[in-house]
This record gives structure tokens, C-alpha cells and sequence, in this order.
């Protein structure tokens, strides 16, 4: 039976009750669009079209038809998620927009494409050999973007004002390298917040000047001695939006270099930001990002603990970290992904689709590292031969010997840094 | 809604009648605590009130319905039991009061028959809630010890509130409803009954017992009506919505059809007399044999024995100093003056027992105190 007048308040619909002669309505839940196809026409020309960074919204290019993406800049207020995995399934499946993914058969990495393009050169490999397959992963949709805030015109500049610099690359790197165009995409991070309360125990040890009696010299001297004290100590650490890639496909060593992103920037996902971009869904899930992470979030209470204590002398150090009120975020970043051949070889290059900052890798002219190695090491030899020649005729031989040795010394440090910073810069 | 008028009538009873199919019943009251009771009419016979145990019932007129009622919970003890119980309950008490002893609580035992109501009525209306759902969260505890990461995983279980609202039509029976005011705390003393015994109202269960007449106003026996309705309809709404907990709950409701039945209830009611000689209740269930009540420790009987313990220790002192003075003459007896000293030390010791053994009892009883109007 039901009484006249009754009408559920907006937004609340009929759920199933578990006892007969009482209905129950809830909240409508928040359901994201249904993964119904979208299409981005232009309403004047009907052509297609495709997000716009400056027009910062929908436009055409073969008319001037604009609208503007009705979001709004929610930053470091987005919603976070508590740490259930109920609250993964609660998300919607895909993405809101008819997609298809593209497989890369030479490095693996699947790709969401917009509809209608059948190929293109894989961002992360430049290969051409990419086949269709079916978007059969079920992804949680993605909570919040930053939107592309970079021109894609600008890349080709900032990339050869990049090529150009330092000096252990080679001279024509910047006239010769083949540049394939820039691919906007739209990579999957995690965003992780935490409070960590962290207890240590530790023995901690304070310097004490002692005066002695030295019988070999016959004099006073003093040495320094360490009194160990068993010590206890809090921190407390609130970590906000520590950002996790929840990709495996691209270098997360390059990835790092173009960080950070102003999270402060952040808008509500709506598939319009994807229009005529490329996005990417994770591959490395939630929990495998968390247990990242969560190493770095321990790494860095421990790093605290260690300042917070009053000594540099520290040993026998325990701690416990205890989590709380942790929760996650998963978002999509702006990224431009290119490659780049030089003598046969490619090269990966990212570009910060927010505030312009590129990296990437970068070939090595080693010639001009092995002669730098040499310049380095010429002076200690030369002055070690010298020191050698003098001992022929005296002592005073091994003053230039003893200069030497510190200048072979020091010219090992700086190769070995050198050497080091130049495979940096090839490495993907 | 209209629930005076489905409330039973009530009207004055002034004379002995043989109303509910029974001679012989007279309406009585107590001068002292003012309840109102329905007695064998015997003018001769002297009928003690059961609730103040201090004055004895007189004829007055009552209000009660004409109406017998419906059910009864007949007196299911044997007397061999009743004796068991309460001696068993008394005998708990250290240094209790004479009076309280079992022969004479047995004595002092009256078969009363406390009435109750039970109510159906449907229930039509609007509730809204804020529905609380429990949910687990995984945490972390990580623990660095001899250079190595030890992580231990915790559940944390949480509550997330959402609203919830609907309508309801429901039917509930059997809704207890206290009919007298003293209800609630002699069903917390005895405990509950098992309704479902409960048989069809026939002169003969009642005997020579004697039945106390409500004072619970209708308008007040309505309001605990709808309260318990409203809790019973709170439950179920929960369960309804599948929550776990449920908070700020509300319901605009028609209360429709009540059906209001009157319940006996039995009780054996006696008392006995404390120290500061007011008389002290005991009710037995007379379905159950659950006794309740309040089991003072006699405050004199402690000091009395308390004194005695002194006394002792006093003599003890006496003979042991005594004896100590006489030990330069004779030192072997020296020994018997220590340990009657040391006996003297451990009387005087334990003259303090019975001094707050019953303090600390009866103050442990005060909470069960049954607040009476006297």
C-alpha cells in the first residue's frame, strides 16, 4: 500500500528493500556519462573536432566553431578515494567516450585511440607496425586531468633549443636529427595522501673532546669520543598527492625529469579533453602503485626521523611508521611524446604538456668524452713523469709525484661523473 | 489519529461486583502509597498493599475497564521452589537483617497479578534516516629494524552514512505496553516474561491472589504505545535499507486499528524489615522464579559484631600485656604474651570487617532500589 502525497526527494531512487510493507529510496549514485559514443562534430561544418589548448575547449579548424568545456579548475580539492577495494569497483567502466585501443606489437603498449584512426606511430618506439585489437581491459575511469596547456606547435622549438644544448653531443645533432612529430597524450598517474605517525628508537652518539698523554710524542693531544645514549622519538608527516605513473610503457626515468605537474590545476575528467588526444589507460594497478608508494612515503619518514635526531652519529635504528587516513587519486596527466632519429638510432623525448619542460635521451659524441677523459688525466701523468725524472736526481723528486697522484685522483672523480652523465643521457 | 477512542473505556468500580465472571472482588486501595488494587471481598480479612508493605488496603472506588482481560500468565511455581529461591537469593547476604530470613519471606509471600498491555496496530506512514553502511579499509603499519622493511596490513572497519527515506506499512502485534508506572523497573528486576504462555483469562487462575488496577493513564499507556511502534518501525526500516547502524531517524506515521489486550502478569511479592525499619520488597517472576529486589546488610548487626571483635582484642591485649609483665620472673611464658598480643593485633583487625561490609554492600544495592511513591 502506499500513501498519497508521497513523492521521493530529486535525485532519489527505488532501491531494493529486504522486508516486505517498506520501500526505501537513496541517492541517485553519482553515475559518470554512460559509455555511450560521443562524437565530436562541429555542429556548423560538421567536420571533426578535437580539443583545443587555446581555445581551452571544444573547436573546429575548418571553421571557427568554439566551445568551451564546461569544467572547472578543482585542484588539490578533488575527491580522493579511501583505500577499498570497493570503492574501485564502485568507479564506472571505461571511458565515457567510444574508444578503441591500438597494440603495439614491437613494444606492447596499448594506446587508446579516437575512432576513425586506423594507424599511427607508436609514441613510445616510433614502430609502424600497430594493429587494432579490441578494448577488452575494463578500466576504472579516471577521476580528474590536467589539461593540456602547451601548444603543439611550440615542441618542435623547444625541442631544437633542447638538441642544442651541452656539449657532449654532437655538433649536427640539432640540423640532422629526424624528428617524427610530437603525439599529445594523456598518461594515467595515481596520486597517493597519507599521515604517517613514526616512533624511532635509536642509540645515538655525542661527540666528547678527551685530552691525553701521547708517551710516543711525549705531549698532550686530545681525541674525539662517542657516548652512545639510547634515544626516542615522534614525527608526524602529512603527505599530499605524492604522484605515482600508473604506466609501465614509458621511461619513468625520463617521466621523473619532467616533473613536477601543479596538481592545483586539476579539472573534473570529462571526455571533451580527449577529443583528438591520445590517452593511455594504467597498466600498473592500484595496489602495485600504493606498495610503490608507500616505499616512498616510509623512505621519507625514515629521512625525518634521522633529521629530527641531534647527532649525526646514529646506529642500532629502528622505527615503525603507522599509516592513517591514506586515500588515492586517479588522474591523467598532459605528456608529448616523441622520438627522434640520429645515425640509425631513435630517441625518446618527453615534453611537460603543462609547463613546456622537456627531457629525454640524447646521443653522445664520445669522442669528445674520451678526450675530455684524457685533457683530464694529461696534467697528473705528465707531472707524475716528471716527478719520476726527478728522483734520478734527488728527493725533490717526489713533491711534483705527490701532485700528481692527487691530480690523477681528481681526474678520475670528474671521468667517472662525466662517463656516468653521458650514458644518463643516452639511456631511455 | 484517534486513539482515546480505541483506548478500553474505563469506568468506576465502587461496589463489590462480579464483574469478569467472578464474585467476591472489591476494589481497595493503600492510604500510604495510593495503588489501587482488586481484592477477594472479605472485610474481616486485613490485606497488606503489596507495593509500600506498610498499610493495609481499604475499600475505594477504581476506574477500571468492565472488560475481563483477555489473557492471563498463570502462577507456575510450586511453593517447595519458592522456598528453594529465595533462600538461595538471601543467603547470599552476609550480616543480613533477622527479619530477612527465609521462613519468614515465605510467610510474608502475596500472589499479586500485575497487568500489562499488548498492542497491534498498522503503521502507515513516511520514515527517513540517515542509513549507516560498514565498510573495511586496508592500512599500514611498516616497521624498519636491522636495516629491513616489515610491513603488517590492517582492517579497519568504517561507517559511511547515506540518506535514506521511504515509506512504511506495516502491521505489528504484541507490542508490550506497560499499563502501571512501575512496570518497567519491576520487568528489570525479575526479568521478562515469555508472552507466548500467555492463556485465554479464566476466573480460575487468579485464586486468592490479588490484581493490581493500572495507573497508567491512557494517554500516557499511548505515548509508550507509539514509542515502542516507532522503535519497532526504526528497526525494521534499518533492515529494510540493509544498514548496518542507522541514526537520526524520523517517522510521520498514522497509527491505524489498535487493538489493545490486557495481559496478568504473576508476582509474588513479600518484604522484609532493614534496619532503619522500612520494609524492603522482594518480587519472585511466578513464571520463572526470577527473584529481585533490594538485599540490605544490617548496619547494627556489623557493629555488633564488630564490638564483640574489639572486645576480644581488647581481653587478648590485656592478657598478653599482663602476661609480658610477669615474663622477667618466668621467661618462658614469654612467648605465650607474644602471641596473644599478636592475637589481640589480628581481632582488632578484623573488627573492621563488619563494620563496612554492609556499608559497602548496601551501597552496591542502592541502584536497585525500585522508586515507590510512598
Amino acid at each position: 500500500m502506499s500513501l498519497p502525497g508521497f513523492t521521493p526527494p530529486p535525485n532519489f531512487e527505488n532501491v531494493a528493500s529486504q522486508i516486505e510493507g517498506i520501500t526505501v529510496f537513496a541517492p541517485r549514485p553519482e553515475t559518470p556519462p554512460q559509455p555511450e559514443r560521443v562524437e565530436f562534430k562541429c555542429p556548423n561544418c560538421g567536420a571533426a573536432t578535437r580539443f583545443d589548448v587555446s581555445a581551452g575547449g571544444v573547436a573546429c579548424e575548418h571553421c571557427s566553431y568554439q566551445a568551451q568545456t564546461a569544467s572547472q579548475v578543482i585542484g588539490l580539492q578533488a575527491k580522493t578515494s579511501e583505500f577499498t577495494l570497493e570503492a574501485l569497483s564502485r568507479f564506472a567502466q571505461g571511458w565515457g567516450t567510444q574508444r578503441r585501443v591500438m597494440h603495439c606489437n614491437s613494444c606492447g603498449g596499448d594506446i587508446s585511440m579516437p575512432e576513425g584512426a586506423l594507424s599511427i606511430t607508436c609514441p613510445f618506439c616510433a614502430s609502424n607496425e600497430v594493429n587494432l585489437r579490441s578494448d577488452t581491459t575494463s578500466s576504472t575511469r579516471p577521476g580528474f586531468l590536467i589539461p593540456f596547456k602547451i601548444q603543439p606547435q611550440e615542441n618542435a622549438s623547444r625541442l631544437r633549443a633542447w638538441l642544442s644544448k651541452g656539449w657532449f653531443h654532437p655538433e649536427n645533432l640539432t640540423s640532422l636529427a629526424s624528428t617524427d612529430q610530437f603525439v599529445g597524450i594523456y598518461l594515467p598517474f595515481w596520486t597517493f595522501d597519507a599521515q604517517i605517525q613514526a616512533n624511532w628508537k635509536a642509540e645515538v652518539g655525542y661527540e666528547r673532546q678527551v685530552r691525553y698523554y701521547d708517551h710516543g710524542s711525549k705531549g698532550w693531544r686530545t681525541r674525539t669520543e662517542i657516548d652512545w645514549v639510547w634515544k626516542t622519538g615522534q614525527v608526524h608527516l602529512d603527505i599530499n598527492s605524492l604522484l605515482i605513473t600508473g604506466t609501465s610503457h614509458i621511461s619513468h626515468r625520463i617521466a621523473e625529469k619532467i616533473l613536477p605537474f601543479d596538481l592545483d590545476q586539476l579539472v573534473a575528467y570529462a571526455p571533451d579533453y580527449l577529443a583528438g588526444w591520445q590517452a593511455l589507460a594504467y597498466d600498473i594497478d592500484l595496489p602495485t602503485a600504493w606498495e610503490r608508494g608507500k616505499a616512498m612515503m616510509r623512505e621519507k619518514a625514515k629521512t625525518s626521523c634521522y633529521h629530527s635526531i641531534d647527532s649525526p652519529h646514529v646506529r642500532n635504528f629502528s622505527m615503525n611508521a603507522d599509516f592513517s587516513n591514506e586515500s588515492w587519486r586517479y588522474i591523467l596527466l598532459p605528456i608529448y611524446l616523441s622520438t627522434y632519429r640520429y645515425e640509425g638510432k631513435t630517441f625518446q623525448v618527453m615534453v611537460n604538456g603543462q609547463n613546456g619542460v622537456i627531457a629525454g635521451q640524447k646521443p653522445v659524441a664520445w669522442w669528445k668524452i674520451w678526450t675530455a677523459i684524457a685533457a683530464m688525466f694529461a696534467p697528473g701523468i705528465l707531472l707524475g713523469l716528471i716527478g719520476l725524472l726527478l728522483l734520478i736526481f734527488g728527493g725533490i723528486g717526489i713533491i711534483p709525484l705527490g701532485i700528481a697522484l692527487v691530480l690523477v685522483f681528481a681526474a678520475l672523480f670528474f671521468s667517472i661523473w662525466l662517463y656516468q652523465k653521458a650514458l644518463d643521457s643516452e639511456a631511455a | 489519529m484517534t486513539q482515546d477512542a480505541a483506548f478500553p473505556s474505563e469506568k468506576p468500580i465502587e461496589t463489590e461486583d462480579n464483574f469478569w465472571g467472578t464474585l467476591g472482588f472489591r476494589a481497595a486501595g493503600c492510604a500510604n502509597c495510593q495503588k489501587a488494587y482488586l481484592v477477594k471481598a472479605s472485610p474481616d480479612t486485613a490485606v497488606l498493599c503489596p507495593n509500600c508493605c506498610v498499610a493495609n488496603l481499604v475499600a475505594q472506588p477504581a476506574y477500571l475497564r468492565r472488560e475481563p482481560p483477555e489473557l492471563i500468565i498463570p502462577f507456575n511455581l510450586k511453593a517447595e521452589n519458592i522456598r528453594i529461591t529465595l533462600e538461595k537469593f538471601v543467603n547470599e547476604v552476609w550480616l543480613r537483617p533477622d527479619d530477612c530470613n527465609t521462613d519468614i519471606l515465605v510467610q510474608r509471600i502475596q500472589p499479586v497479578f500485575f497487568p500489562m498491555w499488548l498492542i497491534d496496530c498498522n503503521i502507515y506512514g513516511i520514515w527517513e534516516a540517515e542509513a549507516g553502511f560498514t565498510y573495511h579499509v586496508k592500512s599500514s603499519q611498516e616497521f624498519f629494524s636491522h636495516g629491513q622493511w616489515q610491513t603488517r596490513e590492517e582492517i579497519e572497519e568504517r561507517v559511511r552514512w547515506e540518506k535514506r527515506t521511504g515509506q512504511i506499512s506495516r502491521c505489528y502485534e504484541n507490542v508490550p505496553v506497560p499499563a502501571t508506572q512501575d512496570y518497567p523497573e519491576l520487568i528489570r528486576q525479575i526479568g521478562a516474561y515469555a508472552l507466548d504462555t500467555a492463556q485465554p483469562f479464566e476466573p480460575k487462575w487468579l485464586n486468592a491472589a490479588i490484581i493490581r488496577i493500572p495507573d497508567e493513564s491512557d494517554q500516557n499507556s499511548w505515548y509508550a504505545a507509539q514509542s515502542t511502534l516507532d522503535k519497532k518501525a526504526a528497526q525494521e526500516c534499518q533492515q529494510a535499507a540493509g544498514a548496518q547502524y542507522q541514526r537520526s531517524f524520523s517517522l510521520t506515521a498514522e497509527y491505524r486499528s489498535p487493538n489493545w489486550t490486557q495481559l496478568l502478569l504473576p508476582v509474588y511479592i513479600t518484604y522484609y524489615t532493614a534496619d532503619n525499619g522500612q520494609r524492603q520488597q522482594i518480587f519472585i517472576n511466578g513464571q520463572n522464579g526470577k527473584v529481585g529486589g533490594v538485599r540490605l546488610a544490617s548496619q547494627r548487626k556489623g557493629w555488633q559484631l564488630a564490638g564483640i571483635a574489639f572486645g576480644t582484642a581488647l581481653l587478648l591485649a590485656i592478657l598478653g600485656a599482663l602476661t609480658m609483665l610477669i615474663t622477667p620472673l618466668v621467661p618462658p611464658i614469654g612467648i605465650i604474651g607474644i602471641i596473644l598480643l599478636f592475637l589481640a593485633l589480628c581481632a582488632g583487625v578484623a573488627a573492621i570487617i563488619p563494620v563496612v561490609y554492609p556499608w559497602q554492600w548496601n551501597r552496591r544495592q542502592l541502584p536497585l532500589k525500585i522508586s515507590r511513591s510512598e
